[in-house]
């Protein structure tokens, strides 16, 4: 290959085109791939919070139509004015049971004094009397209305909603509370999707001895010790990889965010977070999620390769093209050009140039036919001249 | 004898002994060396510059040592 030829310099020129213009779409491909496999990413964390929060909303839509039609219950009105636990615990305890197969697992009568003692627990009817002094309990004195959202009790972490008994001239009767474990959100946003989901609270806002309990309450192995930050109130899957975080539950992102993408043989998943708060908008804990984006991942590459794929065979063809028609409008003629002069000059008179066109290289050609016209000419009266 | 026609009858045997096209490897040792082969008889004259570049223009074209 003589570097010194157009033909050269313009297959180098077109290569460095072919090698810069398919580096480009490659970089942008990928480029383009990435930010859409974030952006996949970032949706498979924030469509796992916003199902969270349909459900969470959902529950509490549930627990105030229960809360409601029990307020409109004069028999129940009656038990709970009359202070008659007993009669209280039998006109609620079938309807506890049918609640509890619809995930309401606590429900609770508070009496209306100071600090709302505990005057039943259906989840426990042994146990009344004492007084939980949580944010959901001040904020229904202070407010007298319905409050709803997530606290940490003894039983774990639960959405709750806890509404004032009131009797048909107004009087203040106490207070009725639901709440359903967000441990069992889990597992039915795993239902609904497929993805793992995993559980943390933060220790700051979880009482050692209650945890303790609460895991006895749930014949759970008592996990406080397996984490110095946090304790996994409950997750979908045995693996404990679902889980690993070394960050701080309190700084995670409100919108939540994607801790990493990971490849698990053929599969491709996402591992994201977003934080839980309670009612007093304390961020208390976090769910994590791991997604399985292959199907989307796996296409998005097939588009990617076809795209790169298409614009190496599109810009080699188009390489190819302007090569040839070089070569047949420029590179062929000059070469018939080059071939006729030579012969011309060794002797062969009769050899003509066909003008093929009237382009740039077709006025060379007829140029040279008219040089080469003249030049047999001045041959043909040399003799003539050196007679003379 | 002219060493110059010498010349030229022993490249247009060695041309036609390779089987190669007669004009046109002619007329590129002709270009090369600045001469018409074909004027070139028994009674041109021998310059020693004319000598070394059809010489040399023989050499380039036919890999011929003369």
């Amino acid at each position: 290959m003589k570097l010194n030829l157009i033909r050269t310099k313009v297959l180098l020129a077109l290569i460095a085109c072919l090698v810069i213009g398919v580096a480009g779409i490659v970089a942008l491909m990928q480029y383009s791939f990435t930010r859409n496999a974030d952006a996949l990413a970032a949706e498979s964390v924030t469509a796992a919070q916003r199902l969270f929060m349909i459900l969470e909303a959902r529950e509490i839509s549930k627990m105030s139509a229960v809360a409601d039609m029990l307020i409109a219950n004069d028999e129940v009105l009656d038990a709970v004015a009359s202070r008659d636990r007993p009669r209280l615990l039998a006109l609620t305890g079938p309807m506890y049971l049918e609640l509890k197969k619809q995930g309401i697992t606590n429900w609770m009568f508070h009496t209306p004094e100071a600090g709302m003692p505990v005057f039943l627990r259906l989840h426990n009817p042994t146990l009344f009397g004492d007084q939980l002094n949580r944010f959901m309990d001040k904020e229904i004195q202070r407010t007298h209305a319905p409050v709803e959202g997530n606290e940490l009790a003894r039983a774990g972490f639960a959405v709750r909603v806890i509404e004032p008994l009131t009797n048909a001239q107004g009087k203040q009767l106490g207070y009725v509370e639901f709440g359903e474990e967000i441990g069992q959100f889990i597992h039915t946003m795993k239902q609904q999707t497929g993805d793992d989901y995993g559980l943390l609270l933060s220790k700051r806002y979880v009482d050692r001895q209650f945890w303790s309990q609460s895991n006895a309450i749930l014949k759970r192995r008592d996990n406080w010790n397996d984490n110095p930050r946090f304790v996994v109130a409950d997750k979908t899957t045995p693996s404990d990889s679902i889980i690993k975080f070394d960050g701080d539950l309190g700084a995670v992102h409100a919108e939540g965010s994607v801790l990493e993408r990971f490849h698990d043989g053929n599969a491709i998943f996402v591992r994201g977070i977003f934080p839980l708060h309670d009612a007093a908008g304390n961020s208390v804990g976090a769910m994590f999620v791991v997604h399985d984006i292959s199907a989307t991942y796996v296409a998005m590459r097939g588009t990617r390769n076809i795209l790169v794929l298409v614009t190496v065979a599109t810009l080699s063809l188009g390489m190819f093209l302007v090569l040839t028609l070089l070569d047949r409008l420029v590179f062929r003629r000059l070469d018939r050009i080059i071939r006729i002069a030579t012969r011309v000059v060794g002797g062969d008179y009769e050899s003509n140039i066909h003008v093929s066109s009237e382009d740039e290289v077709g006025q060379i050609e007829l140029l040279f036919e008219q040089f080469r016209c003249v030049f047999v000419d001045v041959l043909s009266h040399v003799p003539e001249l050196m007679g003379k | 004898m002219s060493e110059m026609y010498d010349l030229r009858v022993h490249i247009e045997k060695q041309i036609k002994a390779k089987g190669l096209d007669f004009m046109e490897v002619r007329g590129q040792i002709g270009l090369r060396a600045g001469k018409l082969l074909a004027f070139i008889n028994p009674t041109t004259v021998d310059e020693p510059e004319a000598i070394a570049k059809l010489k040399k223009a023989a050499k380039d074209v036919l890999n011929l040592n003369l």
